[in-house]
């Protein structure tokens, strides 16, 4: 069987490759000791920060695949934060938000602490919310108790199915198999072979927002490409829809099929 | 008059002469035009930088990146009395113009290392390999830092081709490219004597213009000049050749439908590519990287990663951080030009306007890499008769399916074949396998064409794929119609003060003379507006 001699091969080849260190080269390191420079004066200059804070590192792992380093989303799609009012108007609506969810935002209660989500909102109000202030670690508890008005995080996963898209009953048998090998063949070699992303470099497919809630996006991307993500329209419609599938539901993502159908955008 | 108008010389209207009016009258996105209504954007626009003039002493242009893109920037604005700091990532400059040699490492996101072992004298062009003679901005360039050429072979009619699981008898039979090449013509301009003769041709033609056209095919495809039929060509090949004791006695052709089934003739020659002479540096491209290197080098400052890209009404800010202590320093200017490819400048925080990042995010890389591998003997000249030029297979994942024999070092012992050529998925593809196995899959390509002596000969492999190299993440930008229509004239404007420079700001992608040349376009632009902004 070619898919088994395959597996037999990728095997090897990880031992070979991955074995000898995930160091990653690029380390952009995180949290290094903050370095204030003196600016150098011409004229008025931009007035981003110089500080290496943990809320912009956040900022970069968990919300600029949908928001954008700029803040400024994708247009009709993830809102904008520059010039939004949620971001520089009172903390409460802001932190309910970024706790429950809303719409195809994730909400983030689980996944980061008080203080994790304190950093990352101020960040996001001292970059985007025009003399907003920032958010303590006690104001995140206390909005934790708060009665959630927002769609919660599981409930997200069925917006495909609601939708009126079947499940796996369009597939093949065997199409986690044939999946397996293209993800193999196309998509680890960059995202890893658990789909953990290489800092810096390629994001992670494991618990990546972009991947685990609209599937829009996710097939725009895949289709049309973006910076070192080539467009792979050369897979058919079946096989990015197994592919996509595939990586919805591995290394941790619960998140609903993508089916042909919506690959060739007839839904 | 129009005073820039002065420059053009007068004469008959050439091409060259015909752009360099359009140049003049509605600048470079109008020549663009010209060029894309001609498609032929394979070749150059320009063969010199503008010609600027004027000192702009104490102002200062902040470049990133120092590619061929970045270095011609600051060797050009030098001239003119700017200051022109290269802020560069990497160890060391040349960006994606490199040659790997006997001692190179190659390190790969995900941790494989490869140290490559060819012996002295050999090399790989991982990336840029050839110069058009139609890319005359990166002649110039060639020419003005004394960078030593030779003529590289790009194609090559006694290079084999074979092409497996295809209909017909010629499936999986190793041929000379000189047989397709001769026999295709040869049956084609048989047929269409026939039709002439035949008077079936959809064409009013008097009997003049009949002789002329059958005359015309008789020679075009070396054709019996007594009864224009087609029995085979000496341009194919000959059974035995001429020689001393003999005349030589030719061979025979294929058949025409064996052909046509079988794909070769439709699959050969390539319809893209240079047409005319094609040059290489002498000793590896890196050589052109090496010249504008040494040209610039008091400006270069490497290990510096850019953080942050931030502007204001009056200048630029950039912040870097030094790879090695981690220190971060800001470097102001008034003027940024950013070559940095688009797959790590969209991810680099800045305060670029949304239209800008939008058209930024709007192209994606086409990933790509090579495999060469050294042979201890030259077989392919001492045995078959192949300088250069290239066989061709259609082997699963065997990129382009070009093997690609070297130009240097004709008729020596031992020289390294460019064994495979990859981009897109075929490149993923094979990127995905280990080290090992690529060379492994790479000389099972080429068995195809050269059976057993091709392993046998085989001495040290290595491969190099851009996607998988830090600060590249692709070989080269891929512009899909729909981008290139509703966002390449954005990224042809700057954003406030920042101008982007490289091969994706061309037409040329992926090819050097798009780098030189975006850069020529940005710096005329940066010139006439410092001027009219003022002094420091």
């Amino acid at each position: 069987m070619r898919r088994r001699k395959v597996k037999a091969r990728w095997g090897r080849a990880q031992s070979l490759r991955w074995g000898l260190g995930a160091v990653g080269i690029m380390g952009v390191l995180l949290l290094v000791p903050l370095v204030a420079m003196p600016a150098v004066a011409r004229g008025t200059v931009g007035e981003g920060t110089v500080r290496n804070d943990p809320g912009r590192e956040i900022y970069r792992v968990q919300c600029q695949a949908c928001h954008q380093a700029s803040g400024e989303g994708i247009e009709g799609v993830f809102a904008p934060l520059a010039g939004s009012e949620l971001v520089s108007g009172p903390e409460g609506p802001l932190l309910q938000v970024i706790l429950d969810g809303r719409e195809l935002m994730p909400g983030f209660a689980e996944l980061l602490g008080d203080e994790e989500i304190a950093a990352v909102t101020s960040f996001i109000r001292q970059e985007w919310g025009t003399g907003a202030g920032s958010v303590t670690p006690e104001a995140v508890a206390a909005a934790r108790g708060l009665p959630s008005q927002g769609v919660p995080a599981d409930q997200l996963r069925d917006v495909a199915t609601e939708a009126g898209v079947g499940p796996s009953n369009a597939f093949p048998p065997g199409w986690r198999e044939e999946a397996a090998v293209l993800v193999e063949y196309y998509c680890a070699v960059c995202h890893q072979p658990e789909g953990q992303g290489v800092e810096g470099a390629y994001p992670p497919l494991s618990g990546n927002p972009v991947v685990m809630t609209a599937p829009g996006p996710l097939i725009q991307v895949v289709r049309e490409g973006r910076g070192g993500m080539p467009r792979f329209g050369f897979l058919t419609p079946e096989e990015l829809s197994w592919v996509l599938s595939y990586i919805r539901s591995s290394w941790g993502n619960q998140a609903p099929p993508i089916t042909p159908e919506m690959v060739r955008g007839d839904l | 008059m129009n005073p820039s108008l002065g420059s053009v010389p007068s004469g008959p209207l050439t091409r060259r002469r015909f752009l360099k009016l359009v140049g003049a009258v509605g600048g470079t996105p109008m020549v663009m035009q010209a060029l894309n209504a001609w498609d032929l954007s394979m070749s150059s626009t320009r063969d010199a930088p503008p010609p600027l003039t004027g000192d702009r002493e104490g102002r200062r242009v902040i470049i990133l990146g120092a590619g061929l893109a970045g270095m011609a920037a600051a060797y050009e604005l030098e001239k003119l009395g700017y200051d022109t700091p290269i802020l560069e990532a990497r160890p060391r400059a040349g960006g994606r113009c490199i040659t790997i040699r006997g001692g190179s490492e190659v390190r790969e996101l995900g941790g494989g290392i490869q140290r490559c072992e060819f012996d002295q004298g050999h090399y790989l062009n991982p990336g840029p390999w050839r110069i058009p003679d139609e890319h005359t901005s990166t002649l110039h360039y060639c020419r003005e830092l004394d960078v030593p050429l030779e003529v590289l072979v790009n194609r090559n009619p006694w290079g084999w081709i074979r092409f497996d699981d295809v209909e017909g008898p010629l499936s999986g039979r190793r041929l000379r490219q000189a047989e397709v090449l001769a026999d295709m013509r040869g049956h084609v301009t048989d047929l269409l004597a026939r039709s002439v003769h035949q008077d079936a041709l959809d064409l009013e033609l008097t009997p003049a213009d009949r002789e002329k056209l059958v005359a015309f095919l008789v020679h075009e495809g070396h054709l019996n000049p007594q009864d224009a039929t087609y029995g085979g060509a000496t341009r194919r090949g000959w059974a035995t050749p001429p020689g001393a004791a003999g005349p030589g006695e030719p061979s025979d052709p294929h058949d025409f439908l064996d052909l046509l089934r079988s794909g070769l003739g439709a699959g050969f020659p390539p319809r893209w590519g240079p047409t005319g002479t094609v040059f290489q540096p002498v000793g590896g491209m890196d050589q052109l990287a090496r010249a504008l290197e040494r040209a610039v080098s008091h400006n270069i400052r490497p290990h510096r990663e850019v953080k942050e890209i931030r502007q204001g009404e009056e200048g630029v800010r950039v912040v870097v951080q030094d790879t090695r202590s981690g220190d971060r320093e800001e470097v102001t200017g008034d003027y940024c030009i950013c070559t940095i490819p688009l797959t790590i400048l969209i991810n680099i925080p800045s305060d670029l306007s949304g239209d800008f990042q939008r058209a930024m995010r709007s192209v994606a890389y086409n990933p790509s890499g090579k495999i060469g591998l050294q042979f201890r003997r030259r077989f392919w000249e001492e045995d078959d008769g192949i300088y250069g030029g290239y066989s061709v297979t259609n082997r699963p994942w065997s990129g382009d399916g070009h093997i690609s024999y070297p130009s240097y070092g004709w008729n020596r012992e031992k020289g390294v074949i460019q064994a495979y050529y990859g981009h897109g998925g075929d490149a993923l593809r094979v990127s995905a396998m280990s080290p090992r196995e690529r060379i492994e899959h790479a000389l099972a390509i080429g068995e195809a064409v050269h059976p057993d002596i091709y392993r046998e000969e085989f001495e040290t492999g290595i491969s190099f794929f851009f996607h998988l190299e830090p600060y590249s993440l692709g070989g080269y930008s891929s512009w899909s119609d729909e981008a290139r229509r509703n966002h390449f004239s954005r990224l042809l404007e700057p954003d406030g003060r920042v101008y982007l420079s490289g091969e994706h700001i061309s037409h040329l992608t992926s090819w050097m003379a798009g780098s030189f040349e975006s850069t020529w376009m940005q710096i005329e632009k940066i010139h006439e507006r410092s001027g009219q902004e003022g002094g420091a």
